[in-house]
């Protein structure tokens, strides 16, 4: 364990909050997306599965009737962050179990709504321009809106660790077509829209790492030229948490990253101190990838 | 010409009745009985001139009183791109801090909630506030990850979350930037709340806010948060296909008061907009005023700094 690592682990064992959980700064509201984050942090870790237990019952207790998972809780609605309990839960060897099953129905039951029959013939009858391709429907942040790359990369990882159901394919099928089809002009990839007016949009260097995390497992020919795209990107000075999701993506593709010294974070950001300690190398960013 | 996809949603946003009958509910007379808004319209050639005396004088010109209160200052920061004007500027942005740490605020923080970018902390960065702001490191909250509580009511919602650093403030300044919108036609200090919803619980995009609305959105974010005050950077602004792809327009103005309605309405009428046509403002009017013989202009006159912000083509007929 390289001592960023270890000091990591530290700040997270000590920034638990006693429900379980983690906020996204110590002493804040437990949340789903910086708990699941320090649970594959920590997974595996010396001394770390009474801690992780917690977190486990925490999140289970988070999901609701419907069976998808709401972001904390307060919110009395299912999100995108069921994908992440879905991804807790297939690390933690629970793919058998009702939760993962249910988690997954909420999960193949939630698309963004541009693809609605409304939409899609307001298009075809060309009244109106939706600016991308509408029979490519991905997932989106929370029901009743439209799909956006990251909630569909989080998806992807997600359903790749489903095992034994037939009706997943079509789904990853599409959510990655939709990943490629709002791939921005300059090679990567921003919150979901290429251009806006026919005006190009820039790429994130976050969101680019995310998509290829979605796409890892998946064998299309263009991926090395994205990849290509995320080193160089990952070879300049970038933020912490950009740095740890271009790493987790250059990784799960079987690329090791430049490491260039990244550029100051706050501190004591417990959402990127887990992904930092995913993205080492000694790190549990497989936790991450297609493969269960 | 075809509508664009959020032309869409916002139209399938206003198919709701009860959303529709809601909106009536903050509509009223011009004045509704509210006393007239002042509105200070200051003169600023350049980032480089004393902008803290002149948002002192112009916070003293509306009568603001901050003493002992919780001051959040709310910028627009939501991409960086070096070549064009698309946040509030640094200058501005430090200002403000210094004149409302002087005016005797029981304490001044800085918060915003990004639409787009999750890296909150790094456009801050390339924003230059994090290195020209003193201690804005531990001044500052990032709204898309902070903790939240729930408010009875938004639109057609029966709760709705809000970060609890909003919530919670006695005051929020709205430190806009005077820029178009090729959504909303015009993006000042009403429109700078939608950084206000947290993107932990909508997401980035904060399409949720599309979905009910752009225009109602803006309307319902004023009816939430009413403790408000609002400067807004008009000393280089952004014209044409904004808030992010437009092109720097220098106006040379702050504008600033406790109206929010009243202050966009004055900012359209420096940009060359008439506001009676941006449907946002003529929603809120059972929140300020807009009417110019409610709002009680100091120092400078709009129509004399008059500037026209060039516009899309979808909304060329917001020209004054």
């Amino acid at each position: 364990m390289s001592p960023s690592s270890a000091f990591a682990r530290e700040l997270l064992f000590r920034a638990q909050n006693t429900d379980g959980g983690w906020g996204y700064f110590p002493g804040k509201q437990s949340w789903l997306e910086p708990s699941a984050y320090a649970w594959l942090a920590l997974h595996n870790a010396p001394g770390a599965a009474p801690a992780l237990a917690r977190t486990l019952a925490l999140i289970l207790s988070w999901q609701r009737a419907d069976g998808g998972w709401s972001p904390n809780g307060l919110v009395n609605q299912s999100t995108w962050v069921t994908s992440l309990a879905l991804t807790v839960l297939a690390a933690a060897r629970q793919t058998a179990g009702t939760p993962f099953q249910r988690g997954m129905d909420w999960l193949m039951g939630s698309e963004g709504v541009e693809g609605s029959w409304f939409n899609r013939v307001t298009a075809r009858l060309g009244l109106v321009d939706p600016g991308r391709d509408i029979s490519l429907t991905g997932w989106p942040w929370l029901a009743g809106t439209s799909s956006w790359v990251e909630p569909t990369a989080h998806a992807l990882t997600a359903l790749r660790k489903a095992p034994g159901r037939s009706d997943i394919a079509a789904r990853i099928d599409t959510g990655t077509k939709q990943i490629w089809s709002l791939r921005c002009a300059d090679g990567g990839w921003n919150y979901g829209a290429p251009n806006a007016l026919h005006v190009n949009l820039p790429s994130y260097p976050e969101t680019t790492a995310l998509a290829l995390v979605g796409l890892a497992g998946s064998s299309q020919t263009r991926l090395s030229q994205a990849l290509e795209h995320a080193r160089s990107l990952a070879a300049k000075p970038q933020s912490p948490m950009a740095s740890a999701w271009l790493a987790i993506a250059c990784r799960l593709h079987g690329i090791e990253p430049p490491q260039p010294a990244a550029t100051p974070g706050p501190e004591a950001d417990l959402l990127v101190t887990s992904l930092c300690a995913i993205a080492e190398p000694a790190g549990n960013w497989h936790l991450l990838g297609g493969a269960r | 010409m075809k509508l664009q996809r959020r032309d869409l949603l916002i139209a399938g946003g206003a198919l709701s009745a009860a959303g529709i009958a809601s909106w009536d509910n903050l509509r009223g007379p011009a004045s509704n009985g509210r006393p007239p808004s002042p509105v200070a319209v200051i003169k600023a050639a350049s980032y480089s001139d004393d902008l803290v005396s002149r948002i002192r004088s112009g916070i003293h010109a509306c009568g603001l009183n901050v003493q002992g209160k919780s001051v959040l200052l709310k910028p627009n920061l939501v991409e960086f791109d070096k070549s064009t004007s698309i946040n509030t500027d640094v200058a501005v942005l430090a200002a403000a801090l210094e004149v409302f740490q002087s005016l005797g605020a029981a304490s001044v923080h800085i918060a915003e909630g990004p639409g787009h970018r999750r890296d909150t902390w790094d456009i801050a960065r390339l924003a230059r506030y994090r290195t020209e702001i003193p201690g804005f490191d531990a001044r500052f909250t990032d709204l898309n990850r902070d903790d939240v509580s729930s408010i009875p009511q938004f639109a057609d919602e029966g709760e709705f979350f809000f970060p609890n650093t909003a919530l919670r403030a006695d005051l929020i300044v709205s430190v806009a930037k005077m820029k178009t919108h090729h959504w909303a036609g015009a993006t000042l200090s009403m429109k700078n709340f939608f950084g206000l919803v947290p993107g932990n619980v909508y997401g980035w995009p904060k399409n949720k806010l599309h979905h009910i609305g752009i225009p109602r959105s803006i309307v319902e974010l004023n009816r939430v948060f009413r403790r408000t005050f609002a400067i807004v950077d008009g000393i280089v602004g952004m014209e044409g296909n904004g808030p992010i792809q437009g092109k720097p327009k220098p106006a040379g103005v702050l504008v600033m008061g406790p109206d929010l309605v009243a202050v966009d309405a004055t900012c359209c009428r420096i940009m060359g907009i008439n506001p009676d046509k941006v449907e946002y403002i003529t929603m809120a009017t059972g929140l300020g005023n807009s009417h110019p013989s409610r709002v009680h202009q100091r120092a400078e006159r709009p129509e004399t700094l008059r500037t026209d912000f060039d516009l899309v083509d979808s909304f060329r007929h917001l020209r004054l």
